[in-house]
């Protein structure tokens, strides 16, 4: 019976093209090491990347590195229904993107109901900041920025009043949701998207690592040792809570 | 005709459409991954989409691999 199954398993493994000779080459080319560490068991955390810039209705050229709504949506919806999976670590390193898929991202990340910690590597800018925020706990190392700046429109424009009004309704949209899933105030959120002369010539602010989390926007500076701490903690508290709920 | 603008060229002209085609996404044994055609049998891996993080470690779908197509689940075209 067993070797049955480990000849069916054999069946079904792909066949390289290349020779096991050039194997070791092969590995090293890839991914600059001859082996990486195995695993046995399933992880009970995994990993979410919001890398590049996040892509809405409009299809980026294919040289441009893009994080698909249509790819994670699907997958925070597995980790919902996935009982193995105790929690979820989001690592960005965004520019920004499109705001409506940007806030699905982050309203999906909101209402997950697994413990999750977002930590922000590099930068995580525009519709980037809902997403770091909409964690239970976030992160940012202290070489990562975060550019806070009013909302932009590309593509065809009519020059009328409602046009700003619509703009300044989703601009409302993304305030709400950062000041509701983080401790900065409206006010303060607002004075850094609409200050003048941090960026040249735009409006804005570049937040870096301490300065995010001084603001309130961000939780605490740290790394992956310090997120995966967090986030072990936050699974243990989830878990004896959900425990509770059982007994009564 | 000549055209004055700081656009760059990529957003003044339009990406074809056949570069949009080249890459799928697909599954591979229960992992998602993006996949390029290298020819007609092989396609090679771009990106895995997994968020499972042990997927990233299964050498058999590391990104620049040749995975036959017949392996392959959810190839539209």
């Amino acid at each position: 019976m067993n070797n049955d199954y480990t000849q069916n398993d054999m069946e079904q493994e792909p066949q390289k093209e290349e020779r096991p000779a050039s194997a070791l080459i092969e590995k090293i080319q890839q991914l600059g090491q001859t082996n990486v560490p195995q695993l046995s068991s399933d992880s009970k955390i995994h990993c979410l990347t919001i890398i590049g810039q996040i892509e809405g209705h409009l299809a980026l050229p294919p040289q441009n590195k893009t994080t698909k709504y249509e790819h994670l949506l699907p997958q925070l919806v597995a980790i919902e229904q996935n009982p193995n999976i105790e929690g979820l670590l989001v690592v960005l390193n965004t520019v920004g993107g499109d705001v409506e898929a940007g806030l699905a991202i982050s309203e999906m990340l909101a209402s997950l109901s697994k413990p999750t910690v977002s930590i922000v590597l590099g930068g995580g800018h525009s519709i980037g900041v809902p997403i770091a925020v909409s964690c239970n706990y976030s992160f940012i190392v202290e070489t990562a920025t975060m550019t806070i700046h009013p909302i932009r429109l590309t593509g065809l424009v009519i020059g009328v009043p409602q046009t700003f009004e619509y703009l300044d309704k989703m601009q409302e949209r993304v305030v709400n949701f950062v000041t509701k899933h983080s401790n900065i105030t409206e006010e303060t959120f607002k004075d850094l998207m609409f200050a003048k002369g941090n960026l040249t010539r735009d409006i804005g602010t570049n937040v870096i690592g301490t300065d995010a989390v001084n603001s309130g926007l961000i939780d605490e500076v740290g790394g992956l040792g310090l997120a995966m701490k967090k986030l072990n903690e936050l699974i243990d508290l989830h878990k004896s809570q959900s425990a509770e709920g059982l007994v009564q | 005709m000549i055209l004055y603008t700081v656009m760059p060229l990529e957003q003044v002209f339009p990406e074809e459409s056949t570069v949009y085609g080249k890459v799928k996404q697909v599954t591979f044994q229960g992992i998602p991954l993006m996949v390029e055609a290298e020819d007609f049998q092989y396609a090679r891996v771009v990106r895995v989409l997994s968020t499972n993080p042990q997927d990233f470690l299964d050498e058999r779908c590391c990104p620049g691999t040749k995975i036959s197509f017949s392996f392959l689940e959810g190839l539209s075209s």
